[in-house]
């Protein structure tokens, strides 16, 4: 007879029967419990730390009611003790990284730097904070894409939120000609500023010089928005700077070089035209 | 006082009312199975409303900004109800404005009026969510730093001492905030914004026109923080009851901040 059978040979019914009982009860009673915890914490936390405490109360109250069911159908809880600290020494080598994040995961916890909904940019990544996890955070980025962050990843890294704060500023760097008239420039610029209703007129707009460029001069144009209007303001601002510079004749130019030569001979030019070759010489 | 807001407005089958009001141009189309409506700002606008009726469907307002309502047998009429602005209205006198000690002055800051739409039966009232201003604001921060602080509507403010308002001041959609400042103090106290907590005031027709309720900021001497009190007009009839009336928070945090 194999081990197995024999134990379940030696346990009398009653107990088997006992063990089931326990089983299901407690079972019912974790799930209860946890449920009435999330809902406690939500009332008084949030969302994120309801659903972790949720968890971590549903998995005690289990591990509890196992240990006591297998208590009932004689098994020594003594020894179970002692096999789990065996073995969870054993799993602690073999899953370093699963603690890791789950340590992570309390560090994230408690420092609270973003929330479900929210969207946050961890290195390449941008997107929506779906879920906080023990292990691992779930984003949804912009082009739909589901993406699985370790906690680890998040607690070593360096976390941008997006959404944390109701205004943030908008740069865009302009480059002009080196012959434009620089307070007319600001001018126009504040001018958009002013006239756009999703600019915000404090903290106020601002044209701070950047630096002078190979083809031009730059500026750093500057406004505050609310941050759900930052692609509306972008486009606005890039369509209004054309126009308006447009109107204003003032230049955005591209690329250009200028060239001294050190000879004062005359320089030839010549075109190729196909089928056709013209000669001509610049005037000393 | 224009009448245009509050009384309802009949409206036929597949026809069409317009309203001109302040920058926005709006239209509402009763049909069989819906209300429709269509509204746009222009620039400038008009300085007395302006009522009209015409055929439903028009392309004049097919590309402006549009929301649908169906309903199984859509009500008869539609009316304009007034109410204040959604957030707080930081002002900025045109001059800079300076309190000498020991005074006490009532300034009246206008704003402009919003509209929520409400459809009516003979027998009851069915209010929409569309709600929109007579004039487009621009926004602001309004907060010691860029971490802390409430978003708000910008707009100047001539601080007038007196409640009347002439008709080229735009009368019929405009709504009065008093505004009492008591400095007890020995210094001089500079007004350069007022922050204006709108969201958390009622809005009353007084003799004045529309009014809110008064604002008394009361600056104690001997280094007392200073305080601030709302206070229903005496004589007036309740028109809408304040938006966030029971926001706490907001309503704190408006009120321990009237100036910057």
């Amino acid at each position: 007879m194999s081990l197995p059978a024999a134990w379940i040979a030696h346990v009398p019914i009653a107990r088997g029967i006992t063990g089931a009982v326990i089983l299901l009860v407690g079972t019912f009673l974790a799930v209860t419990l946890a449920r009435l915890v999330e809902r406690w914490c939500i009332e008084r936390y949030d969302a994120r730390r309801a659903r972790i405490l949720r968890r971590v109360v549903h998995y005690s109250v289990m591990v509890l009611v196992i240990l006591i069911a297998l208590n009932e159908l004689g098994v020594g809880i003594g020894v179970l003790l002692g096999a789990a600290g065996i073995l969870s020494l054993g799993l602690g080598f073999a899953s370093q990284t699963a603690l890791s994040n789950i340590i992570s995961g309390l560090f994230l916890l408690g420092e609270h730097s973003f929330n479900m909904g929210d969207f946050i940019q961890v290195g390449s990544l941008t997107g929506e904070v779906l879920a906080i996890d023990l292990l691992s955070v779930k984003l949804r980025t912009y082009d739909n894409l589901y993406v699985r962050v370790p906690n680890e990843t998040l607690i070593k890294g360096e976390i941008t939120n997006l959404t944390r704060l109701p205004i943030r500023r908008v740069d865009l760097s302009i480059g002009v000609a080196y012959d434009a008239d620089l307070n007319a420039v600001r001018d126009a610029l504040l001018g958009l500023a002013r006239q756009s209703t999703l600019c915000l007129e404090e903290p106020a707009p601002t044209v701070v010089f950047s630096n002078f460029g190979a083809s031009t001069v730059n500026l750093l144009f500057s406004v505050w928005i609310r941050r759900q209007n930052y692609s509306l303001v972008m486009n606005e601002l890039a369509s209004g700077v054309i126009r308006e510079f447009g109107k204003r004749g003032i230049d955005l130019p591209y690329p250009q070089q200028t060239i001294h030569f050190a000879s004062t001979d005359p320089l030839r030019i010549e075109k190729e035209i196909p089928g056709a070759r013209i000669h001509s010489e610049s005037e000393p | 006082m224009s009448d245009w807001w509050e009384n309802p407005y009949g409206v036929a089958l597949g026809d069409a009312l317009t309203l001109q009001v302040g920058e926005l141009d709006f239209v509402a189309e009763r049909l069989p199975s819906e209300w429709n409506f269509f509204w746009n700002y222009r620039m400038g606008g008009v300085t007395q409303p302006r009522i009209d009726r015409k055929t439903a469907g028009s392309a004049e307002w097919a590309h402006w900004s549009s929301c649908r309502y169906p309903f199984r047998d859509p009500p008869g009429s539609l009316a304009f109800m007034p109410q204040l602005a959604d957030r707080p209205l930081v002002t900025k006198p045109v001059m800079p404005l300076l309190v000498p000690p020991a005074e006490s002055l009532t300034l009246w800051i206008s704003s402009p009026l919003w509209c929520r739409l409400e459809v009516r039966t003979e027998d009851r009232s069915i209010p929409l969510d569309l709600d929109l201003p007579v004039l487009r604001f621009s926004e602001t921060w309004f907060g010691p730093d860029t971490l802390n602080g409430d978003l708000a509507y910008a707009s100047t403010t001539r601080a007038r001492m007196n409640p009347y308002l002439t008709r080229d001041e735009w009368i019929d959609f405009r709504i009065q905030t008093p505004v009492i400042i008591h400095n007890e103090e020995a210094q001089v106290i500079r007004v350069e914004r007022l922050n204006l907590p709108l969201p958390a005031c009622g809005l009353y027709l007084a003799q004045e026109g529309l009014i809110t309720d008064t604002l008394v900021w009361h600056r104690a001497g001997h280094g007392q923080k200073a305080s601030l009190e709302r206070i229903p007009p005496v004589h007036g009839r309740p028109v809408a009851p304040p938006r966030q009336a029971g926001n706490v928070s907001i309503l704190t945090r408006a009120f321990t901040r009237l100036f910057d």
